[in-house]
């Protein structure tokens, strides 16, 4: 698995491609360059390794393969605690069999390069909104908390402390995921909450 | 016909059920002597004094090995030989096994021809348009996504790699279009008309397939036969891919492949001519083992089960005959018998 660590890279949303086909698997990570750092893992079983091993934004996940297949993949990760978005990409026709099915949206081969972009940068969105919403939540706590009490007594909180680390991920994810539409940040700290 | 070339009499190729010609030498030059009722029926009439070889060339009967018939009628053994397509009118069939009986005291022999079975014991396999839809539209897939996905790559860096790539998907997809149509259409895209020795078709066979921890055993040497070696190669491929997906898996289908499996392959015993491809794998349940043939068995959702009706196909249009059973160590065997081996 080869993990694109370029410094630019560092600052994007993060994919997984999972195909048993290590061709196929690699055209996608093609199409995905400049907008995703990108992992591939070529079975089943080497997808859930990899995002117990990374957090991964997107995945998008083809249903046929021998092993654990992405419909088994996708299960998994709906049972598990995986918190990003899942992309079917798959050569199979959809039936009624994908009414019950976990995932965020479902491309049918073959996919034209910007339409697998755009499916990405869309859940990218959708997430990053999550993730926002699950930052300001966090974030406002933090603030609160911050103006009312002194340094001193913060440090010593350990709550607390894991409170400003969790505000922390959750706002590199958010920057990350939505890049430049991120502005609601800003919005944010200009909302006055303590009482004057 | 006994074959028995002591006898005195000449052999009475009126009796022989097939098309037969009798022949002699004169200078060397195989003459026809007299053909028998089937032959006129099936071929056509034939001129006596003519040499056979002619014969048997103006009448659309050609070899389908580059020897020719000179072989087989001055120094016996057998050479397969297809009639131009309009034998089937007549109630011929389109290929024989054409061998020359011995020579009798007066220099006279017979060449007798053998239909050839249109289609082996797996011959019935019929292909859907269901199924033909469900190649297409999987397995081409994932070829074309590549190729588009690297000669968009190549043209905005220009690296050659990509267009490698690309050459790669596109021979992949012609691959699985001959796969169809040989399900489709064996007939005429399996041409068995070269000289193959299997065991070098089956090794090279090896290298294409994703073998991964799995290895090929040879257990003594394949015969050497008349098919398409293209086709046969195809053959073992499937073959192996089968037991190098199924052959490593648990019995609960759900594990990922552990250890590599041994794939075996060698003659068969005793008086059968053909050979077997066995692995070491959890074998297929009696049940199932004629089922495999045909298209559209998986037992896994990710293939298109096409893989072994392909093998049977195959095999049924070289005249052969596929039978799955278990190997010694509780592993599929396949066994491909009915080959007649090129004598050299």
């Amino acid at each position: 698995m080869g993990a694109g660590t370029d410094e630019a890279d560092e600052d994007r949303p993060r994919a997984l491609v999972v195909d048993d086909e290590r061709e196929v698997a690699d055209a996608y990570a093609l199409r995905l360059r400049g907008l995703c750092e990108v992992e591939t893992a070529y079975g089943g079983e080497d997808a859930l390794r990899a995002v117990e091993d990374h957090e991964f934004d997107v995945v998008l996940l083809d249903r046929h393969m021998p092993g654990l297949s992405g419909d088994e993949v996708l299960e998994r990760l709906d049972e598990g605690d995986f918190d990003g978005r899942v992309i079917m990409v798959t050569a199979i026709d959809p039936g009624f069999d994908v009414l019950d099915m976990p995932f965020d949206d479902y491309l049918c081969k073959p996919v034209d390069r910007e339409d697998v972009r755009a499916a990405v940068t869309h859940q990218c969105t959708v997430l990053g909104y999550e993730v926002l919403g699950d930052y300001f939540g966090v974030e406002s706590k933090r603030r609160v908390v911050e103006a009312e009490l002194s340094t001193e007594e913060r440090a010593s909180h350990e709550e607390f402390g894991e409170l400003q680390a969790t505000a922390e991920r959750l706002e590199r994810r958010a920057r990350r995921l939505l890049g430049d539409a991120a502005d609601a940040l800003d919005d944010f700290d200009a909302i006055g909450r303590e009482s004057e | 016909m006994t074959g028995d070339g002591a006898d005195a009499d000449p052999i009475r190729i009126e009796r022989w059920p097939d098309p037969a010609c009798r022949f002699g030498f004169e200078d060397g030059t195989a003459l026809v002597r007299a053909v028998n009722d089937p032959f006129e029926a099936v071929f056509g009439p034939a001129t006596v004094g003519e040499p056979v070889a002619t014969a048997m060339a103006d009448l659309g009967v050609t070899t389908v090995s580059p020897d020719g018939f000179e072989a087989v009628l001055s120094g016996g053994g057998s050479v397969r030989v297809r009639t131009d397509g309009d034998a089937a009118a007549t109630g011929g069939a389109e290929r024989y096994l054409a061998r020359t009986v011995p020579p009798e005291p007066d220099g006279e022999a017979v060449l007798a021809f053998v239909p050839l079975p249109e289609e082996g014991a797996n011959g019935s396999v019929t292909i859907d348009v269901d199924q033909v839809a469900s190649v297409v539209s999987h397995d081409l897939r994932n070829p074309l996504d590549v190729a588009t996905a690297r000669l968009r790559a190549g043209r905005e860096t220009g690296d050659d790699g990509h267009f490698e790539r690309v050459a790669a998907a596109h021979d992949r997809m012609e691959r699985i279009i001959r796969d169809v149509l040989t399900l489709a259409r064996g007939r005429d895209v399996v041409d068995p008309d070269e000289t193959v020795a299997l065991d070098a078709v089956a090794e090279a066979a090896w290298e294409t397939v994703e073998t991964a921890d799995a290895t090929l055993a040879v257990d003594g040497p394949l015969p050497t036969t008349t098919a398409d070696a293209d086709r046969v190669g195809r053959l073992f491929e499937n073959l192996f891919r089968n037991a190098v997906e199924h052959g490593s898996m648990g019995p609960d289908m759900g594990t990922e492949p552990t250890d590599g499996v041994t794939v075996t392959i060698g003659p068969l015993d005793g008086d059968r001519t053909g050979f077997y491809v066995a692995d070491d794998g959890p074998g297929i349940p009696e049940a199932d083992r004629e089922r495999v043939f045909e298209p559209g068995y998986s037992t896994d959702d990710h293939g298109t089960g096409l893989g072994l009706a392909i093998v049977a196909r195959i095999a049924a249009l070289h005249g052969w005959s596929i039978e799955a059973g278990e190997s010694a160590s509780g592993g599929v065997r396949f066994e491909v018998t009915g080959i007649e081996p090129d004598t050299p």
